[in-house]
């Protein structure tokens, strides 16, 4: 097999089987549609364990696994994906988590089975496109696309407030991602006049990113910074995700909340492509990230919703994970990488869990629950599992990339490069002692003391209305414990990702070292990649004035 | 100069068409037995659809325009559309009535109407200009009024008809200062007109004035700001197929006859008088999408909402003309406002057309729905149409993946390109201060439950309509290449014969107001022939 064909097949496999679970005749339960989805979703995940075999980690930096092919030749639009250890990781992350999120909702669904199912494997696809597009505007498409399946899991599936949660979403994210738009469109047109070519692949936006002054820099870095930011989410712009995640249900809080879009949008498009941008103005979001990590630590204190507390504790996380990423030294965006990757994790198996408790006592809120380890003790070992490994204990994934992105941030702005130090590295740690302080108070409150269950008629589901909740079946076991696996797996052994990462994130790091492509007009990405890692032709002024001086 | 709108009467064979057909229908609606006014509107799809073969088998070289081609072939497709979604239309004026006489009339205006709008882009005299642009407007007036037994649409009908009726005075007023400025109304002796007064940097006021009431005039017709409150009102009243049908025929036709007026003016402007144009529309661009859109988002009345949209579509299209037309013929995608308008008048009609036809079918034999609450929940019962209309909603957002994306991409990139960035923003804010309302309605579809039991349609043309464009807005948005060569030609057309517009190169100016000016060609030397030059970014050319 052509390996270069595993990405589209992975795409192709996913919208088929959207519309298979679509075309399926309705049932009054949702098991066999369901399965349905669930086994489509496996086919990413063979498709991407081969993909990981045959990923040639050495040159991580490039992008591998490439397909290109012509599609708007007027525009330049090309259909090309690949996978550099960046995008790998997160596609694996992608394709791990989603089959989950599938296990995990059958037979939870309670109306429009097929609907439900066609949208969480339209929100696949469109997840696995954004993570391997090498065209920028392929990977626009894709990132709005995610909007609309998020919008219908959100408004149709919800909470009480779904309405409200859906329109606050998408009207945010969307217009957030015009300003993306615009920025990417002026970049490519820049890159039209000053290199001849009309072109969104990333080499050319990044070659015509670095091209423009400061000024232009940082006007185009505000456009990306808007739709990203709100995106992540970062603290003025945040306020959307509480409602949205504690309103969706719980697969879709888990897509929501895993899939890092925003920061990865950061560090593949505004880092490389804006150097002197990224430089002027990382103090200024330094700041912002700052408050991020502190105050929705402080919020997420004093929530009472379970969703909510894993949404600002989110907030909290990615803010170190933004805050790592401006650093701008290895270690800083390796540990933000990592931060994508491991919490991703664990907050999946935090959010499929809170989704559990709720489906036992058809509350969230941390009042009405306490002691609830006598109960249910094998879900009350995840928790802990989960939470620990989320509060960065040494041994589990969660430490390693805090502890990266915290000593990245610490040293920049010595010899390593950046411009932050110790006083943003400080305060940032403060943020992660609250964050232990506050999952560890959850889990007290929810898993430890006296066992009190919510009164009986509160519970939805009548039928089972006179027997206790039962601990984990087998299907729920089968959902978190590869989740746990892995956590334990990347917490012992991080040098897989480590490894793996460095190259890439050198690129990342010092873009105008990487500037490439002279006369080269019309290269596939992949072959403008290789170029720009091998011959170093143009340097770019930054490094020219440096080298003057 | 010669004359460069070729006006041959092979090259008027679909307009032609489509009046002979107009006329079978009218009589075919005069008939007594029942079967054979049903014939009515069947003449009708043919004749459109003959139409479209002629005009797909025009000679473009001897016989027509590229534009004159593509905007033919845009209203017959269009036409088809509009056909199906107002089949049940004669049923729907007035349930009761058993003696359906007005049938064929309704469908002879209709045709009447697009060939006014086909014929548009092929003229070359101001008389022609005047006439076509009647051709397209008196039979809507007459659709506004009949289309519906009910007190709101003879309201609408006298609304629109006065101040049509005003905006054409106007409107010919201009053309009479253009008149005056040339001595001709052939379109060759006018451009010819501005030339000469363009070579000592100077057109007289009276020929700008001209251009400006004509823009005024037109205005009217694409309902942009300061002539856009009719709108609510018409489109409320009317007839909901007849609504469909305004937001497309009198826009197409007036966004044609701004380009060929732009075009006699060789799109040159400077100094004191002529800079006036480009500063008008970029005015009446911003205005029109803001006011339109601000206005929809406190709408609750579907077509009231539908109204403002338009409006602001309008305005986007407008925010393309100012980016002006392409430097040379072919120039490529990125500088070209005048492709982008084009692309964009065919991706909103496509996408409006097809979320009005949607919405006729649900809202059945009583014109019933019209309120965002009626289509609450109608998704559960309805689901393929809900979905049509989703899909098209979603393109008027601007979602990636369908040809409304492509429509904003296109005008984004024509006004950055061109230094218009403050433009060019506003036209991304005010896309996503539509996504609002846009949504409100796919909202209400899916994730509502419904509250009111909802009427619908027995026939599935409208239905079949909705569909149809559906399928059309992702086909184009996935796969745009055939569009985007149809729309490349007809745009370089614009600027291919255009009085002098040679590319010497892109010359640093000195100011960066991003505006149209003028620069003696360096090649050329003493040439009068002078260089359009469309300042870029000033920055960039460091």
């Amino acid at each position: 097999m052509n390996s270069n064909l595993l990405i589209p097949l992975m795409l192709l496999a996913t919208m088929i089987g959207a519309l298979l679970v679509l075309a399926l005749p309705r049932r009054d339960n949702d098991r066999a549609v369901g399965m349905l989805a669930f086994f489509v979703s496996l086919v990413p995940l063979v498709l991407g364990v081969l993909m990981a075999a045959h990923f040639n980690y050495e040159d991580g930096g490039q992008w591998q696994e490439v397909f290109d092919a012509a599609w708007i030749p007027q525009l330049g639009i090309r259909f090309s994906v690949g996978v550099d250890s960046i995008s790998l990781w997160l596609t694996l992350l992608t394709v791990v988590v989603t089959p989950l999120c599938i296990l995990d909702a059958v037979g939870k669904v309670r109306h429009r089975h097929n609907e439900f199912y066609f949208w969480m494997l339209l929100m696949y696809f469109g997840l696995i496109g954004m993570f391997c597009a090498t065209d920028v505007m392929l990977f626009y498409l894709f990132f709005e696309f995610t909007l609309i399946p998020m919008f219908f899991m959100i408004g149709i599936w919800g909470g009480v407030e779904r309405r409200r949660a859906a329109g606050k979403f998408f009207l945010y994210a969307f217009t957030g991602s015009v300003f993306v738009l615009a920025s990417l469109i002026y970049l490519a047109w820049v890159h039209d006049a000053k290199f001849g070519t009309v072109s969104f692949s990333l080499s050319a936006l990044y070659q015509a990113g670095q091209s423009l002054s400061l000024g232009q820099q940082c006007l185009v870095f505000a456009g990306l910074l808007i739709g990203f930011a709100i995106k992540v989410p970062l603290f003025p712009l945040h306020t959307w995700l509480p409602l949205a995640l504690s309103e969706s249900p719980t697969p879709a809080a888990v897509m929501m909340a895993t899939f890092k879009l925003g920061a990865y949008g950061l560090i593949r498009f505004a880092l490389p492509m804006l150097p002197l941008a990224v430089e002027r103005l990382t103090p200024l979001l330094a700041v912002l990230c700052i408050i991020s990590i502190l105050y929705a630590a402080l919020v997420s204190w004093v929530q009472k919703d379970m969703k909510k507390l894993i949404a600002y504790s989110l907030v909290s996380h990615l803010g170190l994970c933004v805050l790592a990423m401006l650093a701008l030294t290895t270690t800083g965006l390796t540990g933000s990488v990592m931060i994508m990757i491991n919490q991703g994790l664990t907050v999946a198996a935090l959010l499929l869990i809170i989704g559990m408790i709720q489906q036992r006592y058809g509350t969230r809120n941390l009042k009405d629950v306490s002691g609830l380890f006598l109960r249910l003790p094998a879900l009350g070992f995840f928790v802990g599992f989960f939470v620990i490994a989320t509060v960065a204990v040494p041994g589990l994934n969660g430490f390693i990339s805090e502890l990266l992105s915290l000593v990245g941030t610490y040293v920049s702005g010595s010899s390593h490069g950046g411009e932050l130090g110790p006083r943003y590295a400080i305060p940032a740690a403060l943020g992660m002692i609250f964050g232990a302080l506050y999952m560890l108070y959850w889990l007290g409150k929810v898993f430890f003391g006296p066992l009190e269950e919510p009164a009986r008629e509160s519970t939805a589901g009548s039928a089972h209305v006179a027997a206790p909740p039962q601990d984990l079946n087998f299907r729920e076991w089968l959902v978190l414990t590869p989740l746990a696996v892995l956590v334990l797996i990347l917490g012992l052994y991080p040098n897989l990702l480590l490894r793996s990462l460095d190259p890439a994130v050198q690129v990342i790091r010092a873009p105008d070292v990487a500037v490439e492509k002279v006369g080269s007009v019309g290269h596939s990405p992949a072959m403008a990649w290789s170029i720009h890692h091998k011959v170093l032709v143009v340097r770019s002024p930054r490094v020219v004035a440096a080298s003057m001086r | 100069m010669a004359d460069y709108v070729n006006t041959s009467l092979p090259g008027l064979l679909p307009e032609i068409i489509l009046l002979c057909a107009a006329a079978v229908a009218l009589l075919l609606g005069l008939a007594r037995r029942d079967v054979l006014r049903r014939l009515a509107q069947w003449a009708a799809v043919i004749g459109v659809g003959a139409a479209f073969v002629a005009a797909l088998s025009n000679d473009v070289e001897r016989h027509t325009t590229a534009l004159g081609t593509f905007m033919t072939l845009l209203t017959c497709g269009i036409g088809i559309l509009l056909l199906f979604s107002a089949w049940e239309m004669p049923f729907a004026m007035d349930p009761a009535q058993t003696d359906r006489h007005y049938r064929g009339e309704f469908f002879a205006m209709l045709l009447c109407s697009l060939a006014g709008v086909s014929m548009m882009a092929k003229v070359n005299n101001l008389i022609w200009l005047f006439l076509a642009l009647e051709l397209v407007s008196i039979p809507t007036y007459i659709v506004v009024a009949t289309g519906r037994g009910q007190s709101e649409a003879q309201e609408a009908g006298i609304k629109y008809f006065f101040l049509g009726a005003l905006s054409a005075a106007i409107y010919l007023f201009g053309l009479s200062y253009l008149y005056g400025f040339s001595g001709s109304t052939r379109f060759s002796a006018i451009a010819a007109a501005f030339q000469a007064g363009i070579s000592p940097h100077q057109v007289p006021w009276m020929a700008i004035i001209g251009v400006l009431l004509v823009l005024l005039g037109i205005s009217y017709k694409i309902a942009a700001v300061p002539l856009h409150f009719y709108a609510a009102d018409v489109y409320q009243g009317a007839a909901t197929p007849v609504t469909a049908f305004l937001s497309f025929a009198p826009k197409a036709a007036g966004f044609v006859a701004i380009l060929l007026l732009l075009r006699l003016t060789g799109w040159h402007f400077t100094g004191e008088p002529g800079s006036t144009i480009p500063a008008l529309l970029t005015v009446m661009a911003v205005l029109t999408m803001t006011i339109g859109n601000v206005l929809a988002l406190l709408q609750r009345n579907i077509k009231r909402m539908f109204a403002f949209s338009s409006i602001a579509h309008s305005g986007y299209i407008l925010a393309a003309l100012v980016a002006g037309p392409a430097l040379v013929a072919g120039g490529g995608w990125a500088h070209d406002g005048v492709a982008a308008a084009l692309f964009y008048l065919a991706a909103y009609s496509l996408m409006t057309v097809g979320a009005f036809a949607a919405l006729i079918y649900m809202q059945g034999k009583a014109d019933g729905a019209e309120d965002i609450d009626d289509i609450a929940g109608i998704s559960s019962e309805h689901p393929l149409t809900a979905a049509c209309m989703a899909i098209c909603l979603l393109s008027l957002i601007g979602m990636p993946g369908t040809i409304g994306f492509l429509g904003k991409l296109f005008i984004v990139q024509a006004d950055l390109s061109t230094g218009h960035w403050i433009l060019a923003v506003l036209v991304v804010v005010n896309a996503a201060i539509a996504a609002a309302y846009y949504l409100r309605i796919i909202a209400a579809m899916y994730v509502r439950e419904p509250w009111s039991p909802s009427h619908v349609r027995t026939t599935l043309a409208p239905r079949f309509a909705a569909a149809l464009c559906a399928a059309l807005v992702i086909g184009f948005g996935l796969a745009p290449s055939r569009l985007l060569s149809d729309v490349g030609h007809a745009a370089d057309f614009m600027v291919g014969n255009s009085a002098a517009v040679h590319l010497t190169g892109i010359k640093k100016a000195g100011s960066g107001s991003g505006v149209w000016s003028l620069q003696p060609s360096p090649v050329l030397g003493r040439n009068p022939a002078l260089v359009a030059v469309r300042m870029p970014s000033p920055s960039i050319r460091r």
